[in-house]
């Protein structure tokens, strides 16, 4: 995975759509560095759906807003390359980067409500894009919008087309969103936490919506989301982040069967199952500072298999299978041998599942 | 578990919560708790889910009253804490248009009789018809007058109910969602634990500190954290700090509003795991609001599910879980994810479509099915979910939609 490349356009596998490669980005704050990625890399399957896991912090949102050359004005890309159609977009001016930005990646995020203009009427919202980069005219874009809410299941679209944020509910907000950022048609969608803010009914209709539409457009999806039930639903490929790196990378069903890494094994336990009683097995402490970096794993002070190398070296990816990479030092040939203890959740899961 | 003889620490009788926004043509009445009854008994948790904006909050802050209720009452610890005059008022509004109708009937009735009269010669039999009328009439704004003076009573009664029991509402603690904005950022964290026991009066600063220091270190956090800021805290020490302000006055009852939805996953584990111990350890009721259907099945004995500010169903968590009758509950719970791709990849989603069936004549009411398993629903509805609880075949519920992916 890891290969350094100095060029700015490099040849790419004809089935890699992005190639993140040792993509490290820091803050500039009063009280520091605050050193949000450090150095993942990743490769994007076309037509797959990749799911970032982990909790807040672990700079998995970061990494969304380089892809998409929206980082805060403070940030400090400190190495790295983000290669798209075999040229890297760190390396992209501004002039060149609007071009990429929106019609060939699409981003939507969390809030509804917040990445909406609350003054402007949804149609304008959606036909803007339209009408100044694809050069439409009005009726030419409202006919297409139309055609777009129609897609993303707004009942009513011309009506609904004159009316304003607030009189959608969020479900609807959020598939408005989903609307505008497919009206350029773009080859990869960065959902960046799409349904934490919705309920679990419309939590379902919307991850159902962008399976769906991922389906019909051919489209490359990178979905960022804390919610291991979320990324089940969705992913095809699955990376662990934690502290600013990618701790486990895989696919769904090793990730979720067979997790080599033990902040995978501690999210997986730490899940209530809905039918289990007695004490639920919590992940003690809090994620590291990331303004202090710590030295060897960063999980090591929470992790109960911890040994002393984790404290004193950080622990390179070890591969399971060709798909499935660890970076855990429980995977060195010497380590000792500890039995994975969420092997009998999916014996858990499975047992839900018959009942339910 | 035996309900029968257990303690009822809270109970709601109709309660509703109407906001109102504008006058005249303009005013919008928003329905946000709509005829809510429930019990709590001592010692369990129970459990309120829905979507956003079903009134599960709303119930929360009515109960500690934040709110002011609109109709209904609320008993707490066997007394009445709150009690809504809507019914009163709209009674005694009735009745006074009942009287009016009835002098516009007798009027015109006098009218018809002296018209009748002009062809009958006999003039005795004319006045004692109007008067037998007459006296009908008084006898009737009696009866209405007194009705009204029963309500005026009740609502004398009722406000003064409403006023503040200190020392009973003292008993009630409330944990809020959000662990940032529910603290105050320029207090300590001393101050912000010691607030309520000073609101209730207790003066001896030793006794303060020391409550504070028990109430610290039961929450997991150290006596040193007593001077700092919440700024200086993890959402998840915040959140603790709120748990442990909501401890310091030994309330009999805790209304948890979403405890954990604003911490990180693997921070929310560690809450629960807390809030399971101190609940066993102080014998506590706990009110749980929450929208996680997994981390509800795991923490509540019995759960109530709301739906645009109705109850639709009250069970035990192993009976809902395990018979869900509602169609609503039955949506709900085919929504929630599971940590499992190969069940997430085939599983089929129900969705609730409630305008696919009108109540014209039978309304829906919230009836018993099975033991402790009550269910709103019209009469033919309960009758389906008894046969389905019975295992007898039942027709598709209309309201529900399958979708497969």
């Amino acid at each position: 995975m890891m290969q350094e490349t100095r060029q700015d356009r490099i040849e790419m596998p004809e089935d890699v759509i992005l190639r993140v490669d040792n993509l490290t980005v820091s803050f500039r704050t009063p009280s520091g560095l605050v050193r949000a990625v450090r150095g993942i890399s990743f490769d994007l399957k076309r037509n797959e759906t990749l799911c970032i896991v982990g909790e807040s912090g672990s700079g998995k949102s970061v990494t969304g807003r380089s892809i998409m050359g929206i980082l805060a004005g403070n940030a400090i890309i400190d190495a790295g390359h983000i290669y798209y159609d075999g040229q890297d977009l760190l390396k992209l001016k501004e002039a060149d980067f609007y071009k990429i930005r929106g019609s060939r990646i699409g981003m939507i995020f969390q809030d509804p409500l917040s990445s909406l203009n609350p003054i402007m009427k949804v149609g304008k919202q959606l036909t803007e894009a339209l009408i100044l980069k694809n050069k439409m005219t009005k009726a030419e874009a409202k006919k297409r919008a139309i055609e777009l809410m129609h897609e993303v299941g707004i009942p009513e679209p011309e009506k609904r087309f004159n009316q304003y944020p607030f009189q959608f509910s969020g479900g609807m907000r959020q598939r408005i969103v989903i609307a505008i950022a497919l009206s350029m048609e773009p080859e990869i969608l960065i959902c960046d936490e799409p349904t934490t803010a919705l309920d679990v009914t419309i939590q379902a209709q919307i991850l159902d919506l962008i399976n769906k539409l991922k389906r019909e457009k051919n489209l490359t999806v990178i979905f960022i989301t804390h919610d291991l039930g979320v990324v089940a639903n969705m992913a095809d490929r699955v990376a662990v982040m934690y502290a600013g790196k990618i701790v486990e990378y895989g696919k769904t069903e090793e990730i979720f069967y067979d997790p080599k890494h033990p902040y995978t094994w501690a999210l997986l336990e730490s899940m209530p199952a809905l039918k289990q009683k007695g004490q639920l097995r919590a992940i003690p402490g809090t994620p590291p500072n990331m303004l202090f970096p710590p030295k060897g794993d960063a999980f090591a002070p929470r992790n109960k298999y911890a040994m002393k190398i984790d404290f004193e070296k950080e622990p390179p990816f070890f591969k399971v299978t060709d798909t499935h990479y660890a970076a855990t030092w429980l995977l060195h040939p010497n380590a000792p041998k500890i039995e994975s203890p969420v092997k009998d959740l999916v014996r858990r899961v499975r047992g839900e599942k018959d009942e339910l | 578990m035996n309900y029968e003889n257990r303690e009822i620490v809270l109970s709601l009788k109709n309660v509703r919560q109407y906001f109102s926004s504008g006058f005249g043509k303009r005013k919008i009445v928003v329905k946000a708790v709509h005829n809510v009854s429930f019990d709590v008994y001592k010692g369990e948790v129970f459990g309120l889910v829905g979507e956003s904006g079903c009134g599960k909050t709303t119930t929360g802050r009515s109960i500690i009253k934040l709110y002011n209720i609109t109709d209904g009452e609320i008993f707490f610890n066997g007394v009445r804490i709150s009690a809504g005059i809507r019914s009163n008022v709209q009674r005694i509004k009735d009745a006074r248009k009942a009287i009016k109708m009835k002098k516009a009937e007798t009027k015109a009735l006098i009218a018809d009789i002296k018209t009748d009269s002009a062809a009958q010669s006999d003039n005795d039999i004319v006045n004692r018809d109007v008067e037998k009328v007459q006296e009908d009439l008084n006898k009737f704004i009696a009866e209405q007058e007194e009705i009204i003076q029963k309500e005026r009573q009740e609502i004398r009664e009722k406000k003064k109910d409403n006023k503040l029991n200190k020392k009973l509402m003292s008993k009630m603690a409330m944990i809020f969602q959000d662990p940032i904005d529910s603290l105050n950022p320029r207090m300590t964290v001393r101050e912000i634990i010691s607030e309520g026991m000073i609101i209730h009066g207790i003066k001896n600063k030793e006794y303060i500190d020391q409550k504070v220091k028990e109430a610290l270190r039961l929450v997991g956090l150290v006596e040193e954290h007593a001077t700092r800021y919440p700024h200086e805290f993890s959402g998840g020490q915040r959140q603790r700090i709120g748990i442990a302000r909501a401890l310091v006055i030994n309330p009999d009852l805790i209304i948890a509003d979403e405890p954990i939805s604003a911490l990180d996953v693997s921070i929310q584990a560690q809450v629960i795991n807390l809030l399971n111990d101190l609940r066993k350890q102080f014998n506590l009721t706990i009110l749980f609001i929450a929208h996680n259907l997994s981390v509800v099945k795991y923490f509540c004995d019995r759960i109530g599910v709301m739906y645009y500010g109705r109850l639709v169903e009250i069970a035990s968590a192993d009976e809902l879980f395990a018979h869900p009758l509602h169609p609503y509950t039955k949506s709900l719970l085919s929504a929630v994810p599971l940590p499992d791709p190969e069940y997430e990849k085939t599983r089929k989603r129900l969705y609730y479509v409630p305008h696919l069936r009108e109540y014209t004549e039978d309304k829906p009411k919230m009836v018993e099915v099975s033991p402790g398993h009550f269910v709103l629903g019209s009469k033919d509805e309960i009758q389906r979910y008894r046969d389905e609880l019975a295992g007898k075949p039942v027709p598709p519920d209309p309201t529900l939609i399958e979708i497969t992916e």
